[in-house]
């Protein structure tokens, strides 16, 4: 199949051929507008239908292929993150929440920025169930020493009644499982 | 299939490639192939997306935001098979 013969567009130097790409692809120009950047500030004159073919050959799908990089970024963090557990499946619908708003000219940055704060939170979060645990099992040793220095104390009391002392050893095992339970 | 709507169907094709299996939603669909293709209709959009559909080229998502589409195997397929 022979190749399209390349027009004014195709030969722009590259930083202009670049801008070029940017403005219609990310910015999202009207060709109108396009015609006239390029007269104003290459000295480059065009039309719609060369701005229409230059599209369909370099621009088309631009966007979303830079979108789809940046998700997959987005996504990368989240899996790279240790503290969250997030499945392939939460994932997945991070990266294509991740995309859309990359791809909508409307969106704002406030909600990507959102999405990374959702990887702070979840590490904080971590950390709070950590001192969390680190505080019961504070309590529970505390609870568990103040009951055994009791019950010892009361052990010497009653050590010569055998009878008295076989009861109050089944109590205290019940009283030290029962602190044990309430504490997990 | 006629010249304008081969253009249509691979325009369609190609764009949905770049998003390499990301749902695009329909808005933003129409949005990137109406400036590769002069001046596309909304009647032409559709009935090529119902095409590429009907032919499994491209499979698609009901969501609250509108129709959601990506490119299927079938479609990559067929766009190495009709590539410039």
């Amino acid at each position: 199949m022979a190749t399209k013969p390349k027009g004014k567009l195709d030969k722009l130097p590259p930083e202009q051929f670049d801008l070029l790409v940017e403005w219609l692809s990310i910015e999202g120009i009207t060709y109108v507008e396009a015609i006239t950047r390029l007269d104003d500030q290459f000295g480059v004159s065009s039309t719609p239908s060369a701005l229409c073919k230059f599209y369909e050959r370099y621009c088309l799908g631009y966007k979303n292929s830079r979108a789809k990089s940046l998700s997959s970024q987005v996504r990368q963090m989240f899996e790279s993150d240790p503290d969250n557990n997030f499945g392939d499946a939460t994932l997945k619908a991070i990266e294509q929440r991740a995309f859309e708003l990359s791809v909508a000219k409307d969106a704002s940055v406030k909600e990507l920025n959102t999405l990374a704060g959702i990887l702070g939170d979840s590490r904080r979060l971590e950390l709070q169930q950590r001192k969390l645990e680190l505080d019961v099992n504070k309590w529970r040793s505390a609870v568990k020493t103040d009951i055994e220095k009791g019950l010892d104390a009361l052990q010497a009391e009653i050590k010569g009644n055998a009878q008295a002392l076989e009861l109050f050893n089944q109590m205290k095992a019940i009283f030290i499982k029962s602190v044990e339970e309430t504490a997990g | 299939m006629t010249d304008r709507e081969f253009l249509i169907h691979r325009n369609i094709l190609r764009s949905l490639r770049y998003a390499d299996g990301l749902l695009v939603l329909s808005s933003h669909l129409r949005e990137d192939v109406g400036m590769a293709t002069p001046q596309l209709t909304q009647t032409e959009f559709v009935d090529a997306l119902d095409a590429a559909e009907g032919k499994q080229l491209v499979t698609s998502v009901r969501s609250e935001r509108g129709m959601k589409y990506k490119i299927s195997d079938q479609g990559r397929a067929w766009l190495s098979e009709n590539s410039i």
